[in-house]
């Protein structure tokens, strides 16, 4: 689906750049973007670097294993496939409430140290797992409690009044993503590759 | 309780994070003698490598997204999708930013900046958009970044999951904002096309001279250029052509002359930027804040001063754009007392005021010249800022 996607917007860029004539501005930005991908890349070093030593202390201390198995009922419903002892929950469990508290920051390094952690039962390296997949959706849509420190700037006094239409409206897209990832999971034409040649 | 409830929680975010760095190593040095420095450094150092593997695919995905917007392929989708959308009740404003949102942080909230700038932070539309914002993630940037983070190239069913949340999350916003503030829908409505009339046709007898489409104003260029009639709203018009009715009872050998109305917003940000000398706390006093927006903004505020019948201007101590204290009507009897202003004056203040008082204007602290037809707050739900 990617695939498509990416393709696709790119390939309608040029047509439509040469239809209006915006095809400087398309090159331009091709240019631009290349760069900007790499300068957020290198911003986030430092900010990854802090968050991950922090993770690190909290592992070796034991502490994400309790934070675990604190809340094990909830992601042994939603990640059915880890381990409930696994270090992946807990980092999942982190990022969530990273998330939920507004802290875009912290969730970003702590989002990727999950990753790495489900990569670790990941038997088809280049795949996405179902428990990928979940956490992602789930990511995506963008779950909290906090309004973005942005909204709140830009919206003054107002903000206070979306409050309740934003926690409503995320917890919406929440769950549709949780079972939007049940459903999807079980059609063919997203199923987990096979095992084949390559090991 | 909802405020008590946003303020508690966005205090509390302010605390999370130090707390965090220091409660986790607390723990681990205080009850379990871990070696927290060194396992800091330990963990810190897989910071460069994830932000190094994730490059390539951020590169791929924010190329894509920057050449469809740059193409105008956007706004092509948008134009075509506008009216479909309408149908099922969205509002058209809402949708560039519903479609940028999973694309790219940046250009959404930039979208978001335009809609509040525009409607204003009480508008239905600016509550969608921040609703909207709040509640669904640029999935294609943290798709790229995560997936990008471990090598997964296969991104499965997630893309998909991703959007269709992404979907629920922005007709959620428009949902609940409209059910919970539908009251300022009916006022977000009321007023779509900009309905203005030259207040000359409705009333020849009053006088205008648009100061800011010559060089006789304090920025000493032609900002207007060629428009040479002053517009105002339909009802602001009635009750200034009323005012004019009500000078030429008392005083019939005076005339009103005004000096501006409508004023878009593009003007008010050069007259802005022109005082940029001028400190912003103070510089509200003079002139408001495009971002925010003037009444002269929505076409409901009027300058103006009185003239005999040949257009020589009376005394009223300043000309027009006087930015100081002797311009403040709320200083008037202490630049009396200080001989600063004089009696006759004041005295053909009174006489403006006067009649723009009894028309249902009012006044405010800071010019003599300046008169509002609403508040600002009545304006900005009756009318819609004219850019």
């Amino acid at each position: 689906m990617l695939n498509y996607i990416w393709f696709g917007m790119m390939f309608i860029a040029v047509i439509v750049g040469i239809l209006t004539g915006n095809i400087d501005a398309v090159t331009q930005a091709a240019i631009d973007m290349a760069k900007t991908a790499v300068e957020i890349a290198i911003g986030l070093i430092g900010i990854m670097a802090l968050w991950l030593g922090t993770m690190k202390i909290a592992e070796e201390s034991g502490l994400i294993r309790i934070i675990a198995r604190a809340i094990r009922p909830i992601t042994i419903r939603l990640f059915p496939d880890v381990p409930e002892d696994h270090p992946a929950i807990g980092s999942i469990i982190l990022n969530m409430a990273a998330n939920l508290l507004g802290l875009g920051n912290a969730a970003t390094p702590l989002g990727l140290k999950a990753m790495e952690e489900l990569q670790e039962l990941n038997p088809e390296k280049d795949t996405a797992t179902n428990a990928m997949c979940t956490f992602l959706a789930i990511n995506t849509s963008s779950v909290q409690l906090i309004l973005p420190a942005t909204v709140v700037a830009l919206m003054g006094a107002a903000a206070n009044q979306i409050f309740i239409t934003t926690i409503l409206a995320t917890g919406l897209s929440t769950i549709t993503a949780i079972i939007t990832v049940r459903f999807l999971e079980k059609f063919k034409r997203f199923e987990m590759p096979t095992r084949n040649e390559h090991d | 309780m909802i405020d008590n409830i946003v303020i508690f929680t966005n205090e509390l975010s302010r605390y999370i994070i130090p707390l965090m760095l220091v409660m986790i190593p607390f723990y681990g040095l205080v009850f379990k003698k871990v070696k927290v420095y060194e396992s800091f450094v330990e963990g810190a150092k897989d910071g460069f490598d994830i932000a190094v593997r994730i490059i390539p695919y951020l590169v791929a995905i924010l190329v894509a997204i920057g050449m469809f917007r740059a193409s105008g392929a956007l706004e092509i989708l948008l134009t075509t999708m506008a009216p479909l959308l309408q149908y099922i009740g969205f509002p058209p404003e809402n949708l560039p930013l519903a479609l940028m949102r999973p694309l790219s942080g940046s250009g959404s909230l930039g979208l978001l900046t335009d809609l509040i700038n525009e409607h204003g932070p009480d508008s239905l539309i600016a509550k969608i958009g921040a609703t909207m914002f709040g509640s669904t993630e640029t999935t294609f940037y943290v798709l790229a970044v995560y997936f990008g983070s471990v090598g997964i190239r296969k991104t499965r069913h997630a893309l998909a999951a991703g959007l269709i949340a992404d979907l629920v999350g922005v007709l959620s916003a428009v949902f609940f904002c409209q059910l919970f503030f539908a009251q300022s829908i009916a006022s977000s409505i009321h007023d779509h096309e900009i309905e203005v009339v030259n207040i000359q046709e409705l009333d020849p007898t009053i006088m205008v001279d648009l100061r800011y489409s010559s060089k006789n104003n304090f920025l000493k260029k032609d900002i207007y250029g060629d428009l040479e009639e002053c517009f105002l709203r339909k009802e602001p018009a009635e009750m200034l052509c009323l005012a004019n009715k009500h000078l030429k009872e008392s005083h019939p050998e005076l005339r009103l002359l005004v000096f501006d109305g409508l004023r878009t917003r593009s003007v008010q940000k050069k007259l802005w930027d022109a005082l940029d000398t001028i400190p912003l706390s103070e510089r509200t006093q003079f002139v408001a804040n495009p971002k925010k927006g003037s009444i002269h903004n929505y076409g409901a505020a009027v300058d103006l001063t009185l003239s005999l019948e040949n257009g020589l201007e009376l005394d009223m101590g300043t000309n027009y754009d006087h930015f100081g204290e002797l311009a403040f009507p709320a200083l008037e009897d202490s630049l009396l007392a200080l001989g600063r202003l004089t009696d006759k004056q004041i005295g053909n203040r009174r006489i403006l005021r006067e009649v723009m008082t009894k028309a249902g204007f009012s006044t405010i602290d800071s010019e003599w010249w300046h008169f509002d037809a609403f508040s600002y707050n009545e304006t900005k739900n009756k009318y819609k800022i004219v850019e």
